[in-house]
């Protein structure tokens, strides 16, 4: 019996893993699904996302406050990210993108790394533990959790009944004829990127409040990230939270019955035997609502 | 203004400039020795990585990955069969290059941002695995090797390596064994139409570049004496190959060793006068390049007609197809 528990608890864990990596993994997948862009620099706006809350929480705002003005910020980032980076090489093929993007991660990881050094840090909001009979649930992940779900549904919601997201998933679906319609594509794209990043930020918010994390940990995110998307198809959106379940329980179970060491292994593992099999997903791509 | 040379002398210059590099360990203080062979370091990998993104348009995040296979299959040979340096370099390009074989038939498959972040993948994942296969590796703790007698060997086997790669790119320029391979970046399903074995192509520019990484992995781990995960995979040494092959020109043959020597010495000015920022600036630089002048300094040159030849665009041109990248194209 006992050994059934703790399976139990084992996937508790991973499905409170999963709903952060999903609202990360949707932002990667948004910004894909709308500009054809692979932002290898979402892991890095993750990580500025963990350390500007960190910063501010050595100012003395407390990191719940600060998880508004992350996501205000980080908007802002990427929006001038894709205003002045992004948008010159939007209609170029892949490899300027893909090129463009890894210039802005080095610049963000190794500004990470000057500002706030390559010690890890931790933030330590609410320790205290929930015991439902023998199952013990950290308060913290919880709150993290409930936080990142209904973000997810929020983003949903907006997605799929609001005129922005109509306009959204249009430029989704056929960018050329979305234009003809009458929608300004570029400002949907700024706006997308935007929108990618306050999530990359608020998902990095999350983790320095759960883990212990340093500057360079866009470098394991992205991968992760990618992994989730790849496994969920990239350009599908309900796909991702699969994908998300899927990673986040292969790295909490080998986190478990071995060493972080062998989930870091493990998590590439995935992520490359995901590529290799099914590089359009598990699920299947293309569907994106 | 047309730069012309008739091949004689062309290879005279070749040999006289040889000659000269040959020199240095012999009259040139270590400070330079040191300098020039790290450069030529560098000349061998942005070669080797040009093989691969620079002709065939497959972008690859983790080319290092190889370079610390060969890291490590030569701190293993020395270490445990105790082979004499020079042969254990030269078989650890060699299994680099075996390896590469499998690994970029599975790679290769993968296209655009797949192969990028799959490369990428690739690297991090063998560094996490050098990190806990212990029995092999030694783990975090390393690999002593016995320290270098001399370091003019260093010298010789890094310009002989440099000197090999810039001749196999030199071939393949001007071969139509190189123009197949071009028409991997320029139309991969059209050139497949036409009857070209991608495949082969894309696998065979993989595994050159590997033999290449594989052998400068190799004569480095001697060099240093020491491996260990950080130091057969370095993330900066991925970094700095990527933007110098960029910075030259990806795709031309005197793009790699261009931007390797020009950005060997702003390294090494970088290092000495802001440590901290160095690879801040290394980022807004190749966000520059890519939008200012993606064909590289040698894009510049023959786009203004100053050099001779055709100039073709080392990124592949043309509007991109809006067309979801499903994996299947």
């Amino acid at each position: 019996m006992r050994g059934s528990l703790l399976v139990l608890q084992v996937m508790i864990n991973g499905l409170l893993l999963a709903g952060i990596y999903g609202v990360a993994a949707v932002g990667l997948n948004l910004i894909f699904g709308v500009l054809r862009v692979a932002n290898i620099a979402h892991g890095d706006f993750i990580m500025l996302g963990a350390f500007i809350v960190y910063s501010l929480s050595t100012l003395g705002v407390s990191p719940l406050i600060g998880i508004p003005i992350v996501g205000g910020v980080l908007f802002v980032l990427g929006l001038l990210t894709e205003r002045f980076l992004v948008e010159k090489v939007v209609y170029q093929p892949m490899a300027y993108s893909l090129l463009l993007l890894y210039a802005v991660s080095i610049l963000l990881r190794n500004a990470g790394l000057n500002l706030w050094t390559s010690n890890y840090v931790s933030l330590n909001v609410m320790p205290g533990t929930l015991h439902i009979g023998s199952l013990t649930i950290s308060e913290i992940r919880l709150v993290v959790f409930i936080i990142a779900v209904s973000l997810t549904v929020f983003f949903t919601f907006i997605l799929n009944k609001t005129m922005v997201g109509k306009t959204i998933r249009a430029s989704i679906q056929h960018p050329d004829l979305a234009g003809a319609c009458g929608i300004d594509v570029r400002k949907v794209r700024a706006l997308t990127f935007g929108v990618g990043s306050l999530l990359a930020g608020i998902t990095g918010t999350f983790f320095i409040m759960l883990f212990s994390v340093n500057p360079e940990m866009g470098d394991m995110m992205i991968l992760k990230l990618f992994a989730i998307v790849i496994v969920g198809g990239l350009g599908n959106y309900l796909g991702t939270f699969v994908g998300a379940l899927v990673v986040a329980m292969a790295e909490t179970f080998t986190g478990f019955y071995a060493t972080t060491e062998y989930s870091d292994v493990a998590v590439f593992f995935l992520f490359l035997l995901s590529l290799i099999l099914r590089p359009q997903g598990l699920l299947g791509g293309g569907k994106t609502t | 203004m047309k730069i012309r040379l008739s091949l004689l002398p062309r290879v005279g210059l070749f040999s006289i400039a040889l000659l000269i590099l040959a020199l240095v360990p012999a009259i040139a203080s270590t400070y330079i020795v040191t300098f020039v062979l790290t450069l030529f370091m560098y000349i061998a990998l942005a070669y080797s990585w040009n093989f691969i993104s620079g002709y065939t348009g497959y972008i690859s995040f983790g080319q290092i990955a190889l370079f610390g296979i060969g890291s490590y299959s030569c701190a293993i040979l020395i270490f445990k069969c105790n082979i004499p340096w020079f042969l254990a370099a030269a078989m650890s390009s060699l299994i680099a290059g075996a390896l590469a074989i499998p690994l970029g038939l599975i790679m290769l498959r993968l296209k655009g941002p797949y192969f990028a972040v799959g490369m990428m993948g690739l690297f991090q994942f063998l560094a996490a695995l050098a990190a806990i296969w212990k029995s092999l590796t030694n783990g975090a703790t390393g690999i002593y090797l016995p320290p270098v007698s001399a370091l003019s060997y260093i010298y010789f086997a890094f310009l002989g390596l440099a000197v090999a790669l810039f001749l196999a790119t030199w071939k393949l320029e001007h071969s139509v064994f190189g123009l197949r391979l071009k028409t991997v970046k320029e139309d991969e399903e059209g050139a497949e139409s036409v009857g070209i074995n991608t495949t082969f192509y894309k696998a065979f520019a993989f595994v050159v570049s590997a033999l290449g990484c594989g052998f400068a992995g190799g004569i480095e781990v001697f060099y240093v004496s020491y491996v260990d995960p950080t130091t057969a995979f370095p993330a900066v040494l991925n970094i700095t190959m990527i933007i110098m092959a960029l910075l030259g020109g990806m795709g031309t043959y005197w793009g790699p060793l261009i931007g390797a020597v020009l950005l060997g010495q702003v390294s090494e000015f970088l290092w000495a006068h802001f440590p901290y920022f160095y690879l801040i600036i290394y980022g807004a630089l190749l966000a520059f390049i890519i939008m200012f002048m993606p064909s590289g300094i040698m894009g510049y040159f023959h786009k203004r007609k100053m050099l001779k030849g055709g100039g073709d665009s080392p990124l592949p041109d043309g509007p991109m197809t809006l067309k979801p990248a499903t994996g299947k194209e």
